[in-house]
């Protein structure tokens, strides 16, 4: 097959930000730099309060991808609803019709930003997205969204639970698609340091994410039940969290930004890993934690974590307060459940979740739309 | 609890690196009947105490379902009612206008149903202004007296109240 040449389009992108899907993207990007000619449409923004300049514009050359970004601009002067989340990036959208030529297919990573929703219908019908979807109220925005997903020529889900979310709001049936998330490497040898029993939490430690939840809970917990388990809290603080709050209280730890080793280091040792979210589209953290052997305390009323659960039978769903403390007390008494719930998540991410798998399903998505694309034009200078 | 099978097998071994290791060899996991057994010991801890613990069954603020619950008109209404629907602890002039709030819960869940029946409830506009409503009560509820969590007359069967009531809704 001649070598694929690609544009990846995503809200953010780089090597500090802290967001699944954009991790999802670079992590995808790095893995197929070698075999396709990629090229990476971006904003310049960091985080996605206000998409302030961070980074740049212009064109950049990060892990050997080449990453093009643009900055968001006012959308009432663009005439854009301000309640469709931005950047909102308009000569990104001209740059990649410009270029159109230059490129096999388009892939579109998030349904629910303006690149996305803008770009995708006008690189219809060489346009792939990636939706990210969680069952949230936007995705039932029809205005916004409908083109997009109804124009992509290519869907690629991460779980099969995401699909069946956006199939009860579009009519995408006859699209293909493939499930091909992300990958996870084999854990290298993790040490732990001795210490005292933690659950740990690796994520935005943020409101979306369930977080208030999940502190409201822990410390309900540890009102009725004292004793020396702790939660660590892994991850940037978002202003709608109080940190000073959390500071108050010894029992909640915030560890912060870490290194990649050092984050699997604490997901390592603790007694589990709790994802309080009631949204997710995969959850890259839940099979970090899986791969290293360690169980999962996960929202049951997310979809995608429940079935993620029971498929894998490697974490707990919990429905509310007092299945969270019965299934806490129950992890904190058992390591034998303990490693159990761990192996079956190790053997759960072997099967479903090696890159090997992964951009296997990625090299289909390619085949298929280079077999139905029309002859290649000449590329542009 | 019936969770592992064969479990004369298992065995944990010496601290490693300040955890345990633990041979599984020969133990099964039985997963439906672990999280049967999990929802049984859930259920057995829960006080029952009317009103609050329909919030903590939710699980989710007044603001979180504002956030994105609106997908399922019930949850927004059985949490309103978890909040509100404690007359004891409200002053009486504010329990007679909650209570009239509670009367209309039959009409506003029509109205939810109808505006999902027709992909209606999500426009923006509605969905903001919701939110502000929710933000109100929310406000509302916090203005009221609550139990002292730490209180003399506090006791393990009576914490979820500190969960629901007393905190600030910044959290």
């Amino acid at each position: 097959m001649t070598r694929p040449r690609v544009a990846f389009v995503v809200q953010r992108y780089g090597l500090d930000i802290c967001g699944g899907a954009e991790t999802h993207c670079r992590w995808i990007c790095e893995r197929l730099r070698d075999e396709w000619d990629l090229e990476v449409f971006t904003s310049t923004a960091l985080d996605h309060h206000g998409w302030k300049d961070h980074y740049p514009r212009g064109d950049q050359l990060l892990n050997q991808v080449r990453v093009h970004r643009f900055s968001s601009r006012d959308p009432r002067r663009l005439g854009v609803p301000q309640n469709l989340p931005g950047p909102y990036v308009p000569d990104l959208v001209a740059e990649l019709e410009r270029r159109r030529p230059d490129f096999d297919f388009f892939v579109f990573f998030t349904y629910l930003y303006y690149p996305t929703a803008h770009g995708l219908p006008r690189l219809a019908p060489r346009a792939v997205m990636v939706p990210t979807a969680h069952d949230e109220p936007n995705l039932a925005n029809h205005d916004f969204y409908r083109d997009a997903f109804e124009r992509a020529a290519f869907f690629v889900f991460n779980t099969p639970e995401e699909r069946d979310v956006v199939r009860r709001h579009y009519a995408i049936e006859t699209t293909p698609h493939v499930f091909a998330a992300l990958g996870v490497d084999e854990p290298a040898l993790v040490a732990t340091a001795p210490g005292e029993p933690y659950l740990v939490y690796v994520g935005r430690i943020e409101r979306a994410k369930g977080v208030a939840t999940l502190l409201r809970y822990f410390l309900q917990f540890k009102r009725r039940h004292p004793g020396p388990l702790k939660l660590k809290l892994v991850g940037k603080v978002f202003p709608d969290i109080d940190e000073d709050e959390i500071r108050e209280h010894p029992e909640l730890e915030l560890v912060g930004f870490v290194t990649d080793d050092e984050r699997d280091r604490l997901i390592k040792g603790s007694v589990a890993l709790c994802n309080p979210s009631l949204y997710e589209s995969l959850s890259i953290v839940l099979l970090e934690a899986w791969n290293l052997g360690v169980p999962a305390l996960c929202n049951g009323r997310c979809e995608v974590l429940d079935r993620q659960c029971r498929r894998a039978q490697a974490g707990i769903p919990y429905g509310g307060y007092f299945e969270f403390e019965a299934a806490l007390l129950r992890l904190q008494e058992d390591p034998v459940l303990r490693a159990l719930l761990g192996a079956n998540g190790r053997t759960y991410v072997d099967r479903n979740y090696r890159w090997h798998r992964v951009l296997d399903g990625w090299r289909q998505v390619a085949a298929a739309l280079m077999a139905s694309a029309p002859p290649r034009a000449a590329s542009a200078p | 609890m019936a969770v592992t099978r064969n479990g004369d097998d298992r065995r944990a071994a010496g601290p490693t690196n300040g955890r345990e290791i633990v041979e599984v060899r020969g133990a099964e996991l039985d997963y439906d009947a672990l999280l049967s057994a999990l929802r049984r010991r859930a259920s057995s801890l829960d006080p029952g105490t009317y009103g609050h613990r329909l919030d903590d069954v939710e699980g989710y603020s007044l603001r979180e379902v504002a956030a994105g619950g609106l997908d399922d008109p019930t949850v927004v209404l059985r949490s309103i009612r978890a909040r509100f629907d404690t007359p004891t602890e409200l002053p009486r002039i504010r329990r007679r206008g909650l209570r009239g709030l509670n009367l209309l819960r039959p009409l506003l869940l029509v109205t939810f149903s109808v505006l999902r029946r027709f992909d209606l409830y999500i426009n923006r506009n509605r969905y903001e202004a919701f939110q502000r409503v929710i933000w109100w009560l929310e406000q509302n509820r916090t203005a009221t007296p609550t139990r002292d969590p730490g209180g003399a007359d506090s006791s393990s069967a009576d914490t979820t109240e500190d969960m629901t009531v007393s905190r600030k809704p910044s959290r």
